[in-house]
């Protein structure tokens, strides 16, 4: 019996004290004491422009203004310039410059590793990075024709921070002049970036599907070619159209706007698209379609030696406009009907001169290797090393369905 | 329905539950980039085999405990083998929930160093979690199972936050759908030991189980049986947003999965972190009922009145092998010891003692003057 007390004694003693540390442990942990960080102490990323290190020799006031920003780098060349555009929290007061001026700055440097640069650049900042809330790479071409997109991107897909739906654009001109580019809304440019990519689905001529860091991620991972908007700015217009192409590790070629939406077709993820397309009476005029529904199947076969593929696209939509000057009988349903043939034909034209010209530059953006490997796993083996000589060739057979559904408010 | 009067009694259901409730915890984690390495887009076949032969395993297990009605493995083990023997196999089935709840300390703590408290040192994110994992531990049976019961909630939460990487599902990166590499399947199944830990428990907690209308085989096999096809599914869904290639490059495909999730029209985002902070009971529950094993098991072997004078012997050991596997070289060392100790004890030990068991009881009923 008194061992008994004792040992219940011993044991609620031990629990005291056990609770008593949880209880210190768990309060010094939890309120943040200690590590805490207020948000307006922190600079957010919203923009990470890229740029190849040679931009800053185009004027002598840049190159003066880079030996400030960079720092001694005693391995390897400067290779890049990484220009951040960060968002300011801070209270202004100024009645000058505008409030876009306030929203957002950036901060550029020098060097061959992002990360590197990004630390560096703490040297120009009162306030610690933060990625979590970055909204858009924009990296040069300039950048991609040193050592290719894998340098660059290795930084943004390796650190945890990093979110993987973040949206990557490519430009022909200068990355660093977007991370500067003041929205005319006044919106911070990082989140403006993000939601012009966002309306992809009703522009058909850029592709915001599967086009994020995340996708491309996955699509370097399994050597397949891959697509990433194009940026274009001149003179304070920021324009996002067509693709850059690329293979492997490589910028191959762009797709114009055309080139794009019959891309969009063989994905089948032209929703909401507009389509025009020759009248059938009078081919002056433009009749314009706008797609509400789409169902695309796109089939690799195999019959014997001969591989093709089939996409068979089935459209739903209404007459979005007319334009021309000649009059139109909207009503009547053989008008109609040769319209849908109209506009199944552009399509269809526009689907097998996007695969054509894929084949012509040997890149492969709908992964028919993978699409081929799954559906003949068998049959693949067969031809899988002599893969580069055949797809060139393989042809694509397309049938396309339009139907209208509505020939709109007014005629 | 749990019987509150009997404090240390449970049913059957209960104690498929408690089973049920240990097999899924954050150590999976990181062995998923193996099993999608070597089983590529067949990883939910995989899982689905090893299921079943971690079922079986379970299922002798149970065979063994009736054998010996009201005793734990510590005190029938040494009449089987003798005293030496017994006590080296009592040994290595201790050391399997201690290598659990070692492996999962390890996974939490580094997941939440991060991802979430990338300023925190480990090593108090370690002591908090052994002592949190300590004061439930030190509670008798009835409370311990009322705390798995309410924390169980965060086992569907946590498979509901999972199954929105459906939004990413891709079936293009699951094909092919027939298999042309069989060992590439079978290869990974011995991984699954991060998959279905802690069954041993119920070498310890059948006594603690009152007989029902279902037998304990039927009730752990419902629990396996959910939870298998948890993986199942996990597994398809995980490679069919990832890509096999990508699965098998990233540290943590499920985190990574989670963090390509993005919800249109709310405002809730970064959802992984959701889903970390939901890994946290999953794993705690593991760990709880593998300290009770482990303390509850040395408490009979040893012939001792209370469970909690074992917990604090085998703390220091906990922590500083937590502490010294601090780079992914030592935690591979650590999985594959526990992989290969896991494996060794369910499918060699266990069988051959149920063996000897089974020859004892031929001999007794033969000559039952003896």
């Amino acid at each position: 019996m008194p061992d008994r007390i004792s040992n219940g004694n011993a044991a609620n003693i031990a629990l005291k004290i056990i609770a008593a540390g949880i209880g210190l442990c768990v309060f010094l942990l939890t309120t943040g004491c200690w590590d805490s960080k207020e948000i307006q102490d922190r600079n957010f990323v919203l923009v990470a422009a890229i740029d190849d290190a040679d931009i800053v020799n185009k004027s002598e006031a840049d190159k003066q203004k880079a030996v400030t920003q960079t720092f001694v780098q005693k391995q390897g060349t400067k290779e890049y310039m990484l220009s951040l555009q960060l968002l300011n929290l801070a209270k202004t007061e100024g009645k000058g410059g505008g409030p876009q001026a306030q929203r957002t700055f950036v901060f550029s440097n020098i060097g061959k590793s992002l990360f590197e640069m990004n630390r560096d650049i703490l040297g120009q900042s009162s306030k610690s990075l933060y990625w979590e809330h970055l909204s858009a790479i924009v990296i040069s071409e300039a950048a991609i024709k040193k050592q290719g997109l894998l340098p660059i991107i290795d930084f943004l897909r390796r650190d945890p921070e990093m979110r993987w739906r973040t949206k990557i654009f490519i430009t022909p001109g200068e990355a660093r002049a977007i991370a500067q580019y003041i929205p005319p809304n006044g919106e911070a440019g990082g989140r403006y970036l993000d939601g012009m990519l966002k309306n992809h689905k009703k522009n058909i001529h850029t592709a915001g599907a599967k086009t994020d860091i995340g996708f491309i991620s996955q699509a370097i991972d399994n050597d397949a070619d891959y697509a990433i908007p194009r940026l274009d700015y001149t003179d304070n217009v920021l324009k996002l159209g067509g693709l850059a192409l690329f293979k492997n590790n490589t910028l191959v070629g762009y797709a114009d706007e055309y080139i794009t939406q019959g891309i969009r077709y063989i994905y089948g993820t032209e929703r909401s698209a507009i389509i025009s397309a020759k009248c059938p009476e009078h081919p002056d005029d433009e009749i314009v379609f706008e797609l509400f529904k789409n169902d695309t199947k796109f089939i690799p076969h195999i019959e014997g030696d001969n591989i093709y593929f089939t996409l068979d696209i089935t459209m739903r939509g209404n007459i979005g406009e007319i334009n021309g000057i000649a009059k139109h009988d909207i009503n009547d349903l053989a008008f109609l009907h040769r319209v849908e043939q109209a506009i199944a034909q552009t399509v269809s034209q526009n689907a097998r001169d996007a695969w054509e010209f894929q084949q012509q530059l040997g890149i492969d953006i709908p992964n028919t290797k993978a699409r081929l490997k799954g559906a003949h796993p068998f049959k693949w083996k067969s031809f899988e090393d002599r893969w580069d000589e055949i797809y060139p060739t393989i042809p694509l057979i397309v049938s396309v369905n339009v139907n209208i559904q509505g020939i709109g408010e007014h005629d | 329905m749990a019987n509150l009067e009997a404090k240390d009694k449970m049913s059957p259901w209960q104690l498929g539950l408690v089973i049920t409730s240990g097999l899924l915890t954050a150590r999976l984690l990181p062995t998923t980039t193996l099993l999608i390495r070597d089983a590529q887009q067949f990883g939910w076949l995989s899982s689905a085999l090893a299921g079943l032969l971690f079922y079986f395993a379970a299922y002798l297990m149970i065979r063994l405990g009736q054998q010996f009605p009201e005793e734990t493995i510590g005190e029938y083990v040494p009449r089987l083998v003798g005293k030496t023997l017994g006590f080296f196999i009592f040994l290595i089935f201790i050391t399997i929930p201690l290598l659990n709840i070692i492996n999962c300390g390890i996974t939490i703590t580094s997941l939440y160093s991060t991802f979430l408290f990338d300023q925190t040192p480990r090593v108090i994110l370690l002591i908090t979690l052994l002592l949190t994992v300590i004061y439930c531990t030190l509670q008798n049976w009835g409370t311990i199972l009322r705390v798995i019961q309410i924390l169980i909630i965060a086992l569907p939460m946590l498979y509901m936050f999972y199954s929105l990487i459906w939004i990413n599902f891709d079936l293009l990166n699951l094909l092919p759908l027939w298999p042309d590499n069989f060992t590439g399947i079978l290869q990974p199944i011995p991984y699954h030991t991060d998959y279905y830990p802690g069954y041993e428990a119920l070498l310890v907690l059948l006594p603690l189980a009152s007989r029902g209308k279902i037998s304990f085989a039927r009730a752990v096999g419902w629990g396996f049986l959910v939870v298998t096809f948890m993986y199942v599914l996990g597994i398809i869904v995980l490679v069919g947003s990832l890509t096999v290639k990508t699965g098998a490059m990233v540290s943590t495909p499920v985190i990574y999965a989670m963090k390509s999730v993005e919800l249109p029209g709310t405002f809730i985002e970064r959802l992984e972190n959701y889903m970390i902070t939901l890994f946290f009971p999953v794993t705690y529950i593991s760990m709880v009922i593998s300290y009770f094993v482990v303390a509850e098991g040395c408490r009979k072997y040893f012939k001792c009145k209370d469970h909690r004078t074992f917990i604090p012997i085998f703390l220091p050991l906990i922590f500083f092998v937590s502490i010294f596997v601090d780079n992914p070289e030592r935690h591979a060392i650590l999985i594959k010891f526990s992989m290969f100790l896991a494996m060794f004890f369910s499918f060699i030990i266990i069988p051959l003692l149920l063996f000897l068991a089974w020859r004892m009881k031929g001999r007794t009923q033969r000559c039952p003057t003896e």
